[in-house]
């Protein structure tokens, strides 16, 4: 089965007064159609750089991007900002951000921001385009009557519904998704999480699903990703990972969630999390892991595969 | 300015003073400021308020002496010409500096005497004086000394000019260059002189000092003759007590440090004076209008419902009235002195714009934890304003009252501009609204108009200066762009 | 383009606000004009003197016992009260001037005549109401434009030299544009005699309608560059600096991903969210202006409701100058309502009723 999209050594490098940060630091990954790729990791790892990396929202100090990324077979890194605007942007790859509710542009109605998109790549007719935002409102859950509503009119659970909307509207190949219910209360976030597996199961999405929030990516995860310091540390599927994970931070990650029914006892990480400008040298996460050794802190382990698709970046391997 | 601070941020006395000095604005700012401030202080101590305000007004014919609309003294540098500078000859100084000669002797047989007076004097210059005066000091009863004024130029040509009779004891001035008589003979005389008629009439400083040829014919040919000048004054005194003493002043067209204006007056007075004047207006006006501001913002903030509704309304109300027209109303029928208008400066600017932003932190902050907190365990309201909102509202509120106070000093400048402003007071805008009415743009007395700009100039940029650094200290959204 | 009814409400609510404010101004104006009643008291003993004086020399009264002319005196003092209706006290006489403001009713002059002749300060006020308009008018267009371009242009290029460069002079706005109209006298007019130092046209004004309006531009040169040079480096860098804030909002960067053409980003997503704050911004500056006018036409002689007011000050002519604040308290409530209109269209959180 042909990859979806093949992410290969891929970097973003920041230039800011006080140094370079290297948010995406050779990371590698790849998709399956129908799949859904969590990819979890504290804050300030580099996870939303990641997704901006692969859409190419680049920020005005972008110090190095360098990278393959295919996409369907063809590196769209290749690709002249033109066509990658036309061609990559929303009608292959479209993105949820974080923060829905500043999403939206707030002296335009929802509908024509919805409708947007298919104007200018479809080159739809207003007619035709707004009969596609009626039916995408509606498969969120909105009535369509909302499309002539302003963002101010609405709650914060229907602009993110608008916004998944928006990102689903024409048909891309994958969504990704950056912490989408992370400032949403939990009843609106389940309604959430429901609304994304539904649209998954009746039209095959692929999704790439960014959150610091494990407990909430198990419900939607095919394969999850595990991001430090900028780097990939651990790839697994979802059964083998959130039964038994790899990576010595991985593990830790999976034992300070809380389980509702037997008694576990919570483990925590110590320290902080590492600086992007500088991080520790060798093994990004020897400070703070109990498995640590000599090696560790001398040169940085390579990715290896200990079972076919999984892959865990540690010298214990 | 646009944001409000980010409330939290801790401030001192000195990381302030560091961090205005890190930013070339600040350093500029406080750099001529203090330069303003040192200034003020000299002024005040070596022109005491009072003598300042006389010698403004010039009174008892103070600035007789000096020559009107003289440039600086300094120009004769820049330009590289010999500009003609005063000179005065006293005959009181017989025997004390030389080039005087004064004789009164008896006629035998008479109780009159007969006087003789000659001044010697060298005119080096470049450029012809602008004025020519004598002064008469005589100590008679009733009979007036009667006078023969000569003059006597580098050519040796004795000219007579008048025979005159001192009109009145004490003091008398003779303006030699507007009187008609010795007008009309110097004309004859430099036609006869140069064998040519005349086209326009002769200025008496021109025909007294000029080469005698036909460039004298053309206030644009004519030339200074320099050399040695004499002037002999011979008389008769009828009484017996009776003595006279003559000041001969030569004026020339160049004086003190910042020249002079058309009433004589040193304009050094008004540019020194000036300063304390500007700044201590503008910085009050600004203090007192943000105090006021502070006080309106928290109550409107704090107390909430029917207060602040009304505060705003009148807020509303404040903006459209046309504050400058009241301004010019009140000044045109009140007699005005600084205080007055500095006074209806505040009073107009009471509910000013500057309230919105103060009031809406002063919401922000009444809606955080620690003052619900506060309130949890007894705190009155005073206490709270006190101790918690005042200190975090009072830093966003610095930027603002030192930038604005270069609004108020060129609002003072702009009302003596127009003639409203403190007539007695020495001040930028008096000295600019002078040049302008005494047609200093037509005529190009350029120092008289640009000494009291660029005074103003500079107050104005060195708090905007500072202010834009403070701002950019304050508001930590700015410093990142 | 959907209106709703809050909104005309809101307009309409607005319009009585501004209006009774400007009721409010017109009547302080009043009573400032007229020193609260001590004027009356003032015109009253000089007519008393004035009365004295002439039964006094009046050949007809003058040989009359005391009594007999004081009773005559008060008999024509009184007279003359009533015929200049000094005898309703000053508070009634108050508004009936109040009235007559707001119908525009405005009185003669005391000294000032207009240049058709007419000494009804309506008719003083209209004449040179246009020749304001006009300079004022042009200044804030080209100002709007000018900042809205180079902000923006700024906003894109913001952290280069320009940039820093315009950052640096913002100060130089502190510096109202009478000021620099000075220093622009001085130097195009006293030094180097290219322009003209002030007035609306040459002397004599040319015939032919072209060559004349050419005068009135030449002439508007000078004004127009004072006013444009003072709020230029600020002006420009507050809009910058407004775009940039706006150009880093969230809704940008869906923008971007979503694959829109940048220059449609620019226009619909920076642009035009961020027109009501520079249109607040702007028309504050604007309203704040209206004073400046007064010493600028006055350094430019330029001959528009700002000089009248100057004129008016020197020769103390009550009538023109309560006149002019009554047309400028009107301009300025009107210039709000406008703005609030405006805004009202362009931000659509006004228009759909959301307070």
């Amino acid at each position: 089965m042909k990859k979806l999209l093949d992410v290969k050594n891929l970097y973003l490098y920041f230039a800011t007064r006080k140094g370079i940060v290297k948010a995406v630091d050779n990371v590698s990954l790849s998709l399956n159609k129908g799949e859904t790729l969590a990819l979890v990791g504290e804050s300030g790892c580099g996870k939303s750089s990641l997704a901006k990396a692969i859409i190419r929202l680049l920020p005005r100090n972008t110090h190095t991007y360098k990278g393959e990324v295919y996409l369907n077979g063809e590196n769209i890194m290749e690709y002249g900002e033109k066509k990658f605007r036309k061609e990559v942007r929303w009608k292959k790859i479209s993105m949820v951000f974080q923060g829905a509710l500043n999403s939206l542009n707030p002296i335009l109605k929802v509908g024509f921001q919805i409708a947007e998109p298919l104007i200018i790549h479809e080159n739809m007719s207003k007619e035709g385009a707004y009969k596609r935002v009626k039916e995408a409102v509606k498969l969120v859950g909105l009535h369509e009557a909302f499309i002539d509503r302003y963002p101010f009119e609405l709650s914060g659970g229907m602009r993110q519904r608008v916004v998944i909307a928006m990102a689903l509207v024409t048909r891309p190949n994958i969504v990704i998704l950056d912490e989408p219910t992370s400032a949403l209360d939990v009843i609106t976030q389940a309604n959430i999480m429901n609304l994304l597996k539904r649209l998954k199961a009746e039209f095959n999405l692929s999704y790439i699903y960014i959150t610091h929030d494990i407990a909430v990516s198990s419900e939607l995860a095919d394969k999850v990703a595990v991001m430090y310091a900028g780097k990939i540390v651990e790839i697994a599927s979802s059964e083998i990972f959130y039964r038994n994970p790899s990576h010595p931070y991985a593990k830790k990650l999976m034992a300070s969630v809380p389980t509702l029914r037997s008694e576990k006892k919570l483990d925590f990480i110590p320290g902080a999390p590492p600086s992007l400008i500088n991080p520790p040298r060798g093994c990004r996460f020897h400070p703070r892991c109990p498995n640590a050794m000599p090696i560790c802190r001398r040169e940085e382990p390579k990715m290896k595969e200990v079972e076919p698709e999984h892959f865990v970046k540690c010298w214990l391997y | 300015m646009i944001y409000l601070s980010t409330v939290g941020a801790e401030y001192s006395i000195k990381g302030i003073a560091k961090e205005i000095l890190s930013y070339k604005s600040g350093v500029i700012g406080i750099a001529i400021l203090l330069f303003l401030i040192f200034l003020s202080i000299y002024t005040v101590i070596t022109i005491p308020y009072d003598q300042a305000i006389r010698m403004w007004r010039g009174e008892d014919r103070m600035w007789i002496e000096n020559p009107r609309n003289a440039v600086p003294i300094w120009y004769k540098y820049i330009f590289g010409k010999n500009i003609p500078e005063n000179i005065a000859i006293d005959s009181r100084d017989f025997g004390k500096k030389l080039g005087i000669v004064k004789v009164i002797s008896d006629i035998p047989g008479t109780n009159f005497k007969k006087l003789y007076i000659e001044f010697t004097f060298t005119y080096p210059y470049d450029d012809f004086p602008s004025e020519i005066n004598v002064f008469f000091f005589a100590k008679y009863n009733m009979n007036a000394p009667l006078l023969y004024i000569y003059w006597i130029k580098p050519n040796n040509r004795k000219i007579e000019l008048l025979s005159y009779i001192v009109r009145s004891p004490r003091e008398d001035i003779l303006y030699l260059s507007i009187n008609p008589v010795i007008g009309n003979k110097l004309q004859n005389y430099i036609e006869k002189t140069v064998g040519e008629e005349s086209e326009v009439f002769i200025p008496v400083e021109m025909a007294l000092f000029a080469v005698e040829d036909r460039t004298l014919l053309s206030s644009l040919t004519a030339k200074p003759l320099n050399g040695v000048y004499k002037v002999i004054i011979e008389g008769m005194l009828f009484e017996k007590d009776a003595d006279i003493d003559v000041r001969l002043v030569v004026y020339g067209k160049a004086w003190g440090m910042f020249g002079t204006d058309d009433l004589r007056r040193d304009l050094l007075i008004p540019i020194l004076w000036g300063t304390p004047v500007a700044i201590s207006f503008g910085l009050s006006a600004s203090l007192l209008i943000s105090i006021i501001h502070l006080i309106i913002a928290v109550a409107s903030g704090w107390y909430g419902k029917w207060v602040d509704s009304l505060i705003q309304r009148l807020t509303e109300i404040y903006m459209i009235i046309p504050f400058l027209s009241f301004l010019i109303l009140i000044a045109t029928f009140y007699k005005l002195n600084i205080v007055i208008i500095l006074m209806i400066i505040i009073v107009l600017n009471i509910f000013g714009g500057g309230i919105k932003s103060t009031r809406a932190l002063v919401m922000q902050i009444k809606n955080y934890p620690y003052i619900e907190a506060a309130l949890a365990y007894g705190a009155s309201s005073r206490r709270i304003i006190f101790l918690y909102i005042i200190p975090k509202i009072l830093p966003p509120m610095v930027p603002g009252l030192i930038s604005s106070v270069p609004g108020f000093v060129f609002l003072e400048a702009g009302l003596s501009f127009l003639g409203l402003g403190d007539p007695y007071l020495p001040t930028w805008g008096k000295v600019i609204n002078d040049a302008f009415t005494g047609g200093a743009m037509y005529k190009g007395y350029y120092y008289w108009v640009l000494e009291p700009s660029l005074m103003l100039i500079l107050t104005a940029l060195a708090f905007a200066f500072l202010g834009f650094a403070l701002d950019r200290i304050v508001n930590p959204k700015l410093k990142e762009m | 383009m959907h209106i709703s009814m809050n909104f005309i409400k809101f307009i309409v609510k607005r319009a009585i606000t501004l209006y009774i404010i400007v009721v409010i101004s017109i009547y302080i104006t009043i009573v400032v004009a007229n020193m609260g009643g001590l004027v009356d008291n003032f015109i009253k003993s000089q007519l008393l003197l004035d009365i004295k004086y002439r039964v006094k020399r009046d050949p007809e009264y003058r040989y009359l016992p005391p009594a007999e002319q004081q009773k005559i005196i008060d008999k024509i003092y009184d007279l003359e009260l009533e015929k200049r209706g000094l005898k309703t006290p000053f508070l009634i006489r108050s508004f009936i001037y109040l009235k007559d403001a707001l119908t525009l009713d405005l009185g003669r002059a005391l000294q000032i005549t207009s240049d058709s002749g007419s000494r009804q300060v309506k008719n003083i006020i209209l004449e040179r109401l246009p020749q304001t308009v006009l300079l004022f008018t042009t200044a804030m267009i080209i100002n709007f434009f000018l900042r809205l371009f180079i902000g923006l242009y700024l906003s894109r290029h913001h952290g280069s030299f320009l940039d820093k460069f315009f950052m640096a002079l913002s100060p130089t706005s502190v510096i109202p544009g009478w000021f620099y109209g000075l220093f622009l006298i001085l130097t195009f007019y006293t030094w180097l005699h290219v322009l003209p130092p002030g007035g609306l046209v040459d002397v004599p004004p040319p015939k032919d309608p072209i060559q004349y309006g050419l005068s009135v531009l030449k002439h508007m040169i000078l004004p127009l560059s004072s006013w444009i040079i003072s709020g230029f480096f600020l002006g420009c860098y507050s809009t910058r600096t407004f775009f940039l804030i706006f150009s880093t909002e969230d809704y940008v960067e869906v923008a971007k991903a979503k694959g829109l053409p940048p220059r449609l980003i620019e226009r619909r997503y920076i642009l035009k969210p961020t027109l009501p704050p520079i249109i607040t911004s702007f028309a504050l500056g604007l309203i704040g202006s209206w004073g400046g006018a007064i010493i600028t036409e006055t350094v430019f002689n330029w001959p528009g409701l700002g000089l009248v007011t100057y004129q008016a000050i020197n020769s103390f002519d009550t009538p023109v100058l309560v006149g002019i604040t009554v047309i400028y308290a009107y301009l300025l409530a009107l210039t709000v309502l406008i703005l609030d209109i405006i805004y009202g269209i362009v931000d659509p959180r006004i228009k759909v009723g959301y307070r």
